[in-house]
């Protein structure tokens, strides 16, 4: 069946501003609107630029914005959508775009390395490996689906207004890291994400849990970090009142 | 850029992929025999001749995807020769290298890696072998 796609163009080289370029495609209703962007690009236009890799939702490159809302291409079938066949592909909102549909992710890795998303332990390495408890691992397990695909950051209106808040994934990697009792750098993590950069520029919005292609509930893990921060806070304060009422 | 000069007046690349994938579907797939595996030797060559002619339509150095379809399928036919070749030297069937016309193992004659390498100006894949050190797991007959 015949398909219209509306396709975001921008080349910086030739271009002065952005404009929508339409093509007919012949696709199946089970096609991904990942094959559709491959036929066009074979078929009607080589020079058409996008991001995709594994093609299965695992690499997490070509999530794009597919008639207002942000999916990866490879998850989204011609038969999801009820808009009588047909599409329109933006890039990802909030990033700048480099051409066409791919965008520039430095932001986004940068926030993501400033979490420092890896293990803190100064202990030597046991002879086998780190041993982790199943309960915590069923705990931080779905921010271990996480496949850095950017949509739930793209998507944030925080992200949008405070350019240096870490955004929904940077914060869910944290959120791994610090309820990980293998990591020992919990208070350092803790601490660095007690601001409005950090957990508290979260206002619950859900947009991010929302957009996950992976249904990763981003929200309730963000909040999970709130309330550790919330906890330590309480038990600081109340180790300062007995200190105090010792010394009176 | 310079790896694909504007003289280059030829078809797009995705006719050749489209082919590349079917031949290799057809004939170097689960079930491989001499036939099936010199027929697609035969047109891959043809293949690679063809993309010696291969155009880029897209001449910008901005994430150039038509550039990197040239590319990648520059290699992916130096990949799908140098598999053929493999399964064609190899005539017997180990693990997942099933050959109809020679489906008992033969560690006599085949119990050693199968290697290309594609050094010489012309790029065509030159043959050797590399021992094979037996560690935990020795090699058994496939019997299911
Ligand atoms: S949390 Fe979900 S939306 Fe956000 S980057 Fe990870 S997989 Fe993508």
């Amino acid at each position: 069946m015949k398909c219209k796609f509306i396709i975001y163009r921008f080349d910086p080289a030739k271009d002065t501003a952005p404009h929508f370029d339409e093509y007919e495609v012949e696709a199946e209703p089970s096609d991904k609107i990942l094959d559709c962007l491959n036929k066009i690009r074979w078929e009607h236009d080589p020079t058409l630029a996008y991001r995709f890799s594994c093609a299965h939702g695992i690499c997490g490159s070509d999530a794009l914005m597919i008639n207002g809302r942000v999916e990866l291409a490879c998850q989204k079938l011609v038969m999801d959508f009820k808009t009588a066949n047909n599409f329109v592909i933006e890039p990802l909102p909030f990033f700048n775009v480099v051409k066409d549909l791919v965008v520039d992710l430095k932001p986004f890795f940068n926030k993501h390395r400033r979490i420092k998303p890896y293990l803190i332990n100064p202990d030597a390495p046991p002879d086998k490996e780190r041993l982790q408890d199943r309960q915590i691992q069923e705990f931080i397990e779905p921010a271990l689906r996480c496949i850095l695909c950017a949509s739930c950051t793209a998507s944030c209106p925080i992200n949008r207004v405070n350019e240096n808040y870490a955004g929904p994934a940077a914060l869910l990697r944290a959120f791994r890291y610090v309820f990980d009792p293998r990591d020992t750098a919990t208070d350092e993590r803790i601490e660095s994400l007690n601001s409005e950069d950090g957990a508290w520029g979260c206002r619950t919005m859900w947009w991010c849990t929302d957009v996950c292609p992976k249904g990763i509930p981003v929200t309730k893990c963000i909040g999970q970090i709130k309330r550790l921060i919330k906890e330590k806070d309480k038990l600081k304060n109340a180790l300062g009142e007995y200190m105090e009422d010792k010394n009176v | 850029m310079e790896v694909c000069p504007n003289t280059r007046t030829g078809e797009n690349p995705n006719g050749i992929l489209g082919q590349l994938q079917q031949i290799m579907m057809d004939n170097v797939s689960v079930f491989r025999n001499a036939d099936g595996l010199n027929n697609a030797l035969k047109k891959i060559a043809e293949l690679k001749d063809r993309y010696k002619k291969v155009k880029v339509v897209d001449k910008g150095n901005c994430f150039n995807r038509n550039l990197l379809d040239v590319l990648e399928l520059g290699h992916m036919l130096e990949l799908a020769e140098v598999i053929t070749l493999g399964a064609l030297k190899r005539e017997e069937s180990r693990g997942a290298h099933y050959r109809e016309d020679f489906s008992k193992r033969d560690d006599e004659k085949f119990l050693h890696h199968t290697l290309f390498r594609c050094s010489g100006k012309d790029r065509e894949p030159e043959y050797f072998t590399k021992s094979v050190s037996i560690t935990r797991f020795e090699p058994k007959e496939r019997k299911y």
